[in-house]
């Protein structure tokens, strides 16, 4: 009786162990994520008030999922927050945030920002002399990020200078 | 009956901790917060986590720790990370380790620089004199207490430290580095670095530097180094391939076991480091090939071919793991058949390898983690050894962890344990022969450690980490010594032996706490402090080699003040108890660094150690049988000029 009771949670310890329907998201997504987050709160986007906070991703799939979870409940301003997969050569429409995986091909990617009012953040090396606005980089073993106002202005975004103060640079 | 009840009651109590407890959700804090956290260390688990996620006690150095710190030299960089033992013995000897057992030829720490293994197997430790990276080019170091051997190998016992160098291409540009001081009289380096598109980012630096003797009459240490860093792309992942080479003189005497040939080295290495992203996870490669001319003992020539193999998987439901590979090739050979210090083989070589692995399992949506882990390494004389390692991490709240693991970690014989065979006679009225002899019988030492850590962030800008230890030592290598024989001869003398043997057990226990508190944008506090204990400190050798040379306890603290936008003042106070081994009494001393960055290319710093002036000692030593050097008031000034991005 007593082997059949320890068989049993041993069987449910193993269970436990094996099915995992929660996939722990990496904690280097989730601060990527964090920063996102972040920068929606010090960017003013140029879109109707009261529709919700369309992010797009194209790959990244680990800070999308971390941000999917951690905006559920959460608001900017009035705005909810909104997470999409992008395909990597489709129009950009309906996103006013667009995240780009370092590993995708960004240049050829950027090139659908133009006409489209969007924020752009990627951890892409040279990110911004491609055309983007914020450029994600580990330095010091911290994460750090820089702005390039001349394409934020041009997408018609207005960046708030705590977030600029913040920024490791600032190109014009 | 009673069995099923407590068995419901188990599984309920878990499943009502997970529904009880908030996952920690980053984007409530605040970017300034964000932008103070740590992103990675490699040390704890050989693969990318977060600091916080370690489940050992590590401490990071940055860049701007080095940058702030003023350091000249790679061992007073180590000062600044805690629960490691740093001793200055003169100019260009250090003592170094890591709970316990300081010696100039401490022997209980692996030091690693970009995967390569610095220390020499002619006593186990590393020759810091020569082991100096350019201090401009080192991205972090990641100091790891504790025994490492599951995934770091023989000589992990005490603690791990990684050297990371900067890629290429995250230092573009001219950068030009010049000082002199009343000690270190004039250092200067210069770095290029560039990319060429169809070969990749490269670096290239020249450093030389020319330090005093602190003793009176003594020579200096001039030495001069260069090398070189290429990063591309290949076979699908990034490819690094870098070396160095290095020449050191030092005209003192140095009286190793009495052997009188100037002291010189010359070292090189050359290192290849790949690694890709797969399907299925991640693999690094690495392969080097390191070599060491030494002045003494007797013109002693060493090389080390390594190559290592690390699968690190992607997330398997609930496990992470790691697996590896590793081979050595290691020869030694002395070149002076006159030399004092002699061995029973004149030239050696060994061949080692190893193979170790890891799963990384987590419960609870990742609030409980358990690692376990073992390396089964093979080494020639000692046969094959088992270090296994189970550890654990409970992320109790959002702002407190906790981490437990108890690991078995080994030392191998080093070849002047192995091999010595020093014969000196001493003519007396009846004369003595003195003899030091090594044991191919030896075995390897062996570590059971008990550790156990806690994390405490209470808000973004305080941070406190503290662990404790529990060591037990056997079969540490010392020293013993037999009763003299008489020999009727012809001739006649007596016979007194040495002999290295595996005679010591004891056991070390200890604390180390350090607390971190960002208190405004321009004030940063930083203190520490460590303790330790050992049970049964071995018997003090005949010969004038103590096996373990620690102070009771250590404390220090930084501040850090960024006094405008340009200028910066940066403050450090320590005090070191006594070792009571040489009679050599505790100090305290006051480090101040003063910089300013004339323009954004340009900056000027002045450093004043000692500042206090208070003449002290911080070792002994062992090589000439006499207190190191006495440490006083020292200027050291430097600019640091960068032309490009």
């Amino acid at each position: 009786m007593r082997l059949l009771h320890y068989l049993v949670f041993m069987a449910l310890l193993l269970a436990g162990t094996t099915l995992a329907d929660d996939i722990p998201v990496e904690r280097a997504d989730q601060l990527r994520a964090a920063y996102l987050f972040n920068f929606l709160k010090f960017v003013e986007l140029p879109r109707v008030a009261n529709h919700s906070i369309r992010v797009c991703f194209i790959g990244a799939r680990g800070v999308r999922d971390s941000l999917t979870a951690s905006a559920v409940d959460k608001k900017i301003g009035a705005r909810a927050i909104d997470t999409a997969e992008l395909p990597a050569y489709s129009v950009w429409t309906g996103c006013d945030v667009v995240y780009l995986d370092a590993a995708e091909d960004v240049p050829t990617a950027l090139t659908y920002a133009a006409g489209n009012d969007v924020l752009t953040v990627s951890e892409a090396a040279d990110f911004t002399e491609h055309g983007g606005i914020i450029q994600l980089f580990t330095e010091d073993n911290r994460l750090r990020f820089a702005i390039n106002v001349g394409h934020a202005r041009r997408a018609g975004l207005k960046i708030s200078s705590d977030l600029l103060r913040l920024a490791s640079r600032v190109e014009q | 009956m009673k069995a099923r009840r407590l068995l419901t009651l188990f599984i309920a109590s878990l499943l009502s901790t997970c529904a009880a407890q908030a996952e920690e959700d980053l984007t409530d804090l605040d970017l300034a917060t964000l932008m103070s956290m740590d992103v990675t260390v490699t040390s704890a688990a050989k693969r990318a986590q977060a600091t916080a996620d370690a489940a050992a006690a590590v401490f990071v150095i940055t860049r701007d720790d080095i940058h702030r710190s003023g350091a000249t030299s790679l061992p007073e960089v180590l000062r600044l990370a805690p629960g490691l033992q740093v001793a200055r013995i003169d100019a260009r000897s250090w003592a170094i380790t890591a709970r316990g057992f300081n010696s100039r030829f401490a022997n209980k720490l692996q030091v690693l620089v970009d995967g390569r293994s610095i220390y020499t197997p002619l006593f186990s430790g590393v020759m810091w004199e020569e082991q100096q990276v350019p201090l401009d080019n080192i991205e972090r170091i990641e100091v790891m207490r504790g025994p490492g051997g599951a995934l770091w190998g023989i000589n992990a016992v005490n603690g791990v430290i990684n050297i990371i160098t900067r890629a290429a291409a995250d230092s573009p540009g001219l950068r030009v580095q010049a000082g002199g001081g009343t000690v270190d009289s004039e250092s200067g380096s210069v770095s290029y670095a560039d990319r060429i598109d169809s070969l990749g980012d490269y670096r290239v630096y020249v450093e030389h530097s020319h330090t005093d003797s602190w003793q009176a009459g003594g020579e200096p240490w001039v030495r001069t180094q260069a090398g070189w860093r290429l990063d591309r792309e290949a076979g699908g992942g990034q490819l690094s391939f870098q070396g160095d080479v290095q020449k050191g003189d030092f005209g003192d005497i140095d009286g190793y076991a009495g052997s009188n040939l100037p002291g010189s080295s010359r070292t090189g290495n050359v290192t290849l480091n790949w690694q890709r992203n797969v399907a299925l996870g991640s693999i690094d490669a690495h392969s080097y090939y390191s070599w060491a001319d030494r002045g003494m003992p007797g013109r002693w020539s060493e090389s080390t071919l390594g190559l290592d193999l690390q699968f690190s998987a992607n997330r398997i439901g609930r496990h992470l793991l790691t697996a590896g590979l590793g081979l050595r090739e290691l020869d030694q050979e002395q070149r002076d058949p006159t030399a004092l210090v002699r061995f029973s083989d004149t030239q050696s070589s060994q061949g080692q390898w190893s193979v170790y692995a890891q799963d990384e399992i987590n419960f609870f949506d990742d609030r409980l983690r358990v690692i376990a882990g073992a390396k089964l390494e093979d080494f020639e004389f000692t046969g094959l050894a088992v270090q296994p390692t189970l550890r654990t991490l409970w992320r109790m709240t959002p702002t407190q962890t906790i981490w437990a693991a108890v690991s078995r970690a080994v030392r191998t014989p080093s070849r002047i344990e192995l091999f010595s065979n020093v014969n000196v006679l001493v003519p007396y009225a009846v004369p003595v022969l003195f003899m030091l002899k090594g044991s191919q019988h030896l075995e390897e030492e062996k570590l059971n450690a008990l550790e156990l850590g806690w994390r405490w962030r209470p808000n973004p800008r305080l941070s406190f980490d503290a662990s404790l230890y529990h060591n037990e030592y056997q079969d540490l290598i010392n020293v013993t010594g037999f009763d003299p024989v008489f020999v009727p001869g012809p001739p006649m003398h007596v016979k007194k032996l040495f002999m290295y043997t595996n005679s010591v057990d004891t056991n070390v226990y200890g604390v180390e706490a350090a607390l971190e508190w960002a208190a405004t944008d321009w004030l940063r506090w930083q203190v520490n402090g460590n303790w330790h204990h050992m049970v049964n400190p071995p018997p003090g050798a005949e010969l004038s080699l103590q096996l373990a040379t620690d102070p009771n306890g250590s404390f220090g603290t930084r501040l850090r003040f960024d006094l405008s936008h340009r200028t910066e003042l940066d403050l450090s106070w320590r005090y070191v108890d006594r070792l009571s081994n040489y009679d050599i009494p505790s100090y305290a001393t006051v480090d101040v660094r003063a910089g300013w960055h004339v323009r954004d290319n340009l900056e000027l710093s002045l450093m004043m150690n000692n500042a206090l002036d208070d003449d002290h000692v911080e070792f002994f030593d062992e090589t000439s049988n006499s207190l190191g050097a006495r440490f006083g008031r020292s200027f050291f000034g430097r600019f640091a000029w960068h032309l490009g991005r």
